[in-house]
């Protein structure tokens, strides 16, 4: 199922921390993220607000504001190079050449002023060697490629004439631009419709299945990880508490908080009586909770001790599939999530 | 509970239209909600779903008197909702409460929540002893510890804050609530803490619920009734298995498809339709049917007449389009 | 792209959920650690205290005449720091008692101010259609007014006035500014979620503007209101020069001016010390008010 386990990864985050510091005291966001991302695949990284998903991916991108923000520790590991040790420039090099991300709103990523044909042909010509001329008709080509209708007449066109879901179109095609070997797309489609959204997955597959680039997805969607992710990181109170294969995530997660998630959503076509969900709410960076972030919400902790003492650390419990709970075990067989 | 009984439904509404910048703007008025009909009876769950600018916030903020219609009329527990009249609508608003999306936005950041809760309490002329043992009720059945009235809303988490939002509305022991996307800014993992609080409160007190969203997992799970909006119209109304077993509009189809299933097994197995371009400007809605311009089945009829919202001899459900049927023909 | 990325990382950070303590404590501490506003707040706090003080600190009164001590320079012999003016009156103690004066003048004013202005800007804001209309262009006839050839006109009419009667007259013109903050802020508040629920629980208007909108733009209000209080010491020291403010002999800052520019060349005193005390009330005022800005405007930002 995972695409190439084998080989060196692609990106590697590993023991990431990165910190900031507020009225309240310094807070750290990602607390020892590690995940790997494989060439080709699709990762989806999941969680709820304060997971640190975010986070992560912006400290990859090297887009931390500081200060606040602070990458106290770890290492991200980029085909092999250290991009937390990479000179500024190299960085904006990589950062929209070999790395290209999509962000929620695309209103804020286009520049108002500037034709969207011109900012996608911009792009390549920063980062590439190719003429005005072939910039702009690939840009066109681009654009077409992500089902922009009348591409060649949208490519004069400026971002205020395109509707939101278009811009988010327009955003794909200038994130492939320079054919990056990765994408991150933080929420690339939650401030979309329903049916405006189904327009940009079929972007989004298009984009990759032109250019073959790894993407780490961002999400809190779990109805568009199943759709579109090969393998799953699960954040939680800034740390990764599962990850594993797609497949495996939905119909055996090992990890209590991936499996309250999983049963607490509605399902358009299971109509049980009542949904089941995760008691309190997620933590506040301030005031994590000791020993594991989740247990105060833990329906299989029922108090135990290391719960609330020791911080669990990911542990393989089965081939290539990844827990941070301590009685990971005991969810082996049980399965919660009620099959129609 | 009283008005189940009679045969009136507790909300009727009637060629409710809504147009803004009518007044001397050179600007085409936006139409946002075009000429919509509805009924809720006491107890029931009406869903009203549609995407973003299709007006079901504007219907729901249209009937419980924070916009000012443009024509129509909404009959509410027997009586007119009278739009012009401050008294009539502050009598109205005992009995039809409303509860915002945003929980952030909808308390005031400098009032405790025992302000809050018993703002309406006091207003509505109770007295002190009485509202303090009603407040601690109400933060009882909204799950909140009553020990906490004298917090402010930002020691709250954002489900807490929603609750607070919803014990407000219930304050006065209404018959209807108004329910604008009450989980949609909520946490995943929280949306079903709200969802099942508001289903508990539905069998505790008897409510009825217009519940305006545009997640139709939500919907399918809450209401018994759902109307799918476009463009300021209702285009299909009917109980939730019409609308999610056997849909009649395309609109209705192509939304359902739309949604990604948590099931990655069904992945590429599942038909889905994508439908072509965006919706129309509610400034400048085409003639006729206004999905034609998206629709997969558009003819010439479409472009001329508007379809009513009728039962289809094939459907239980009333649909408004030409070309009504079950999904069979491919999208093109 | 570097742009982008910093402001998607920020939005980011708003799901870190740091709790706010108390609003009012967070915008207290950002004041405090506004170095030239808290310096200016204390320089402008012994200025206040020493001129309402000066009974205890100056032995003279503000007529009292010695014709043997005239036209003195700053001297410590008979503790006239400031010098005496042409009829030996101490000017330490007339500085004193006309920044007294001065600074009840502006503080009534922008006292007055603040109220007339929030009472009109709010009642235009908040019921709009025709009532602004009208309270909106009633509020742009007084902006365009010539002010000060229309304050010489009222205080002619008055004759010379005492300084409530003068701070009166100025406030009458002075509310315009905080009319309009107030208005635009009820404006943007009438559509904000909580009032609309504040409406539907049954409150009435003037309930929802005292209860639910002004608690919450009191930021902008205070802001406007210090600034206020240096405009008026400035409208009020104009007045007083020209020989149409507060009546003599009860001194006033731009009274002083006046009097003694005259013999700017031999007496330098007369003229430096009251436009040094005038200078000095309105920067610290100026340089609080920013601080102040400051301090509230992130408590806006952090809540949006």
């Amino acid at each position: 199922m995972t695409p190439a386990n084998q080989g060196p990864p692609l990106l590697s985050v590993e023991r990431l921390i990165t910190e900031f510091r507020s009225a309240e005291g310094t807070v750290r966001a990602v607390d020892e993220v590690s995940y790997q991302i494989w060439p080709g695949e699709t990762l989806a990284v999941v969680g709820e607000s304060g997971s640190g998903k975010s986070v992560t991916a912006m400290s990859v991108l090297g887009l931390i504001p500081r200060p606040p923000g602070r990458i106290a520790g770890g290492r991200i590991l980029f085909e092999g190079r250290d991009l937390l040790t990479v000179p500024p420039a190299e960085m904006r090099a990589i950062r929209g050449k070999a790395i290209s991300m999509i962000f929620q709103d695309p209103m804020t990523s286009l520049n108002p002023v500037l034709t969207v044909g011109f900012q996608i042909a911009e792009a390549m010509l920063a980062h590439g060697d190719m003429g005005r001329a072939e910039a702009a008709e690939r840009a066109v080509e681009l654009l077409r490629t992500v089902g922009v209708p009348n591409a060649a007449e949208r490519y004069q066109q400026f971002p205020h004439q395109f509707s939101g879901g278009m811009r988010q179109r327009a955003l794909i095609a200038m994130a492939i631009a320079n054919r990056p070997r990765l994408v991150i797309a933080d929420e690339p489609t939650t401030a979309l419709d329903v049916t405006i959204q189904a327009q940009v997955f079929e972007a989004l597959r298009l984009a990759q299945a032109e250019t073959q680039a790894a993407m780490v997805l961002i999400t809190h969607d779990m109805g568009l990880v199943a759709e579109l992710a090969d393998r799953v990181v699960v954040m939680y109170g800034g740390r990764v508490v599962e990850t594993t294969d797609v497949r495996t995530l939905f119909h055996a997660p090992r990890h209590p908080y991936t499996r309250g998630l999983l049963a607490s959503l509605p399902r358009m076509h299971e109509r049980s009586e009542r949904l089941t969900p995760i008691p309190g709410a997620p933590p506040s960076l301030v005031n994590r909770p000791s020993g594991c972030a989740f247990h105060p919400r833990c329906a299989h902790s029922a108090g135990r001790l290391p719960c609330r003492t020791e911080v669990p650390a990911m542990r393989e419990v089965e081939p290539a599939h990844w827990s941070a709970c301590h009685y990971a075990e005991e969810l082996q067989d049980s399965r919660e999530r009620v099959e129609a | 509970m009283t008005a189940g009984t009679r045969a009136e439904p507790l909300l009727k509404i009637d060629n409710l239209v809504k147009h803004y910048g009518v007044r001397g703007g050179r600007k085409p008025a936006i139409q946002a909600v075009n000429g919509i009909s509805l009924a809720l009876r006491a107890g029931e769950t009406l869903g009203l779903v549609g995407e973003s600018g299709c007006g079901k916030s504007t219907t729901g903020r249209c009937i419980i008197g924070l916009e000012q219609p443009t024509g129509g009329q909404i009959v509410f527990d027997g009586k007119p909702v009278e739009h012009g009249r401050r008294a009539a609508l502050t009598a109205m608003w005992r009995d039809m409460q409303y509860v915002f999306q945003d929980p952030f936005a909808s308390l005031n950041p400098l009032m405790t929540v025992f302000a809050i809760l018993s703002e309406p309490l006091r207003l509505s002329g109770m007295k002190a002893a009485e509202t303090q043992a009603r407040v601690a009720e109400l933060m009882r059945l909204v799950g909140l510890a009553p020990e906490h009235g004298n917090r402010f809303p930002h020691e709250f988490s954002g489900g807490q804050r929603q609750r607070i939002g919803i014990a407000r509305a219930l304050a006065l022991n209404p018959k209807l609530l108004i329910l604008d996307e009450p989980v949609s800014a909520l946490d995943v993992s929280i949306q079903a803490q709200v969802i099942n609080l508001l289903e508990d409160l539905q069998d505790q007190l008897g409510l009825a619920y217009l519940f305006i969203a545009h997640d139709l997992s939500v919907v399918s799970h809450i209401c018994d009734r759902i109307a799918v909006m476009y463009l300021g119209r209702i285009v299909e109304v009917g109980t939730r298995e019409e609308i999610f077993d056997r849909p009649q509009h395309p609109y209705t189809q192509a939304l359902l498809s739309a949604v990604p299933i948590d099931d990655p097994d069904l992945r590429g197995r599942r038909k889905r339709i994508v439908l072509q371009g965006d919706p129309p400007s509610p400034a400048n809605p085409p003639s006729g049917c206004a999905f034609r311009t998206r629709c997969w089945k558009a003819t010439d009829i479409c472009a001329q007449a508007v379809p009513a919202l009728e039962p289809k001899p094939q459907a239980r459900q009333a649909v408004a389009c030409h070309h009504a049927g079950a999904l069979t023909a491919e999208p093109a | 792209m570097t742009d982008h990325g910093v402001a998607a990382a920020a939005g980011d950070r708003e799901g870190l959920d740091v709790k706010v303590r108390s609003q009012f404590r967070l915008a207290l501490g950002r004041f405090l650690r506004h170095r030239v506003a808290m310096a200016s707040l204390v320089i402008l706090a012994v200025i206040i205290v020493v001129a309402f003080s000066a009974e205890v600190i100056t032995p003279y009164s503000f007529d009292g005449m010695n014709l043997r001590a005239a036209r003195l320079p700053p001297t410590l012999e008979g503790g006239h720091l400031f010098g005496t003016d042409k009829l030996g009156r101490d000017y330490f103690t007339r500085v004193l008692y006309g920044a007294r004066t001065s600074i009840f003048v502006a503080l009534v004013v922008a006292l007055l101010s603040t109220l007339i202005g929030t009472l009109i800007g709010a009642t235009a804001g908040y019921f709009g259609g025709w009532i602004d209309d009208v309270f909106m262009r009633f509020t742009d006839l007084v902006l365009i007014l010539p002010g000060l050839a229309l304050l010489m006109i009222l205080i002619a009419f008055i004759g010379e006035g005492s300084p409530l009667q003068i701070a009166i007259i100025l406030s009458s013109l002075m509310w315009t500014l905080i009319a309009r903050v107030v208005r635009a802020q009820i404006l943007s508040m009438r559509t904000r979620e909580f009032v609309e629920a504040a409406t539907l629980s049954g409150a009435s208007a003037w309930r929802v503007i005292w209860r639910h909108m002004l608690p919450n733009m009191l930021g902008p209000i205070i802001v406007n209101a210090t600034l206020t209080v240096s405009s008026a010491i400035l409208i009020e020291s104009a007045l007083s020069f020209i020989g149409f403010g507060v009546k003599p002999p009860t001194p006033a800052l731009g009274q002083l001016i006046s009097d003694g520019r005259g013999a700017m060349q031999t007496q330098w005193w007369l003229v430096t010390f009251p436009g040094l005390v005038i200078i000095a009330i309105c920067l610290t005022i100026n340089f609080i008010g920013d601080g102040l800005r400051d301090a509230l405007d992130a408590r806006q930002a952090q809540r949006s």
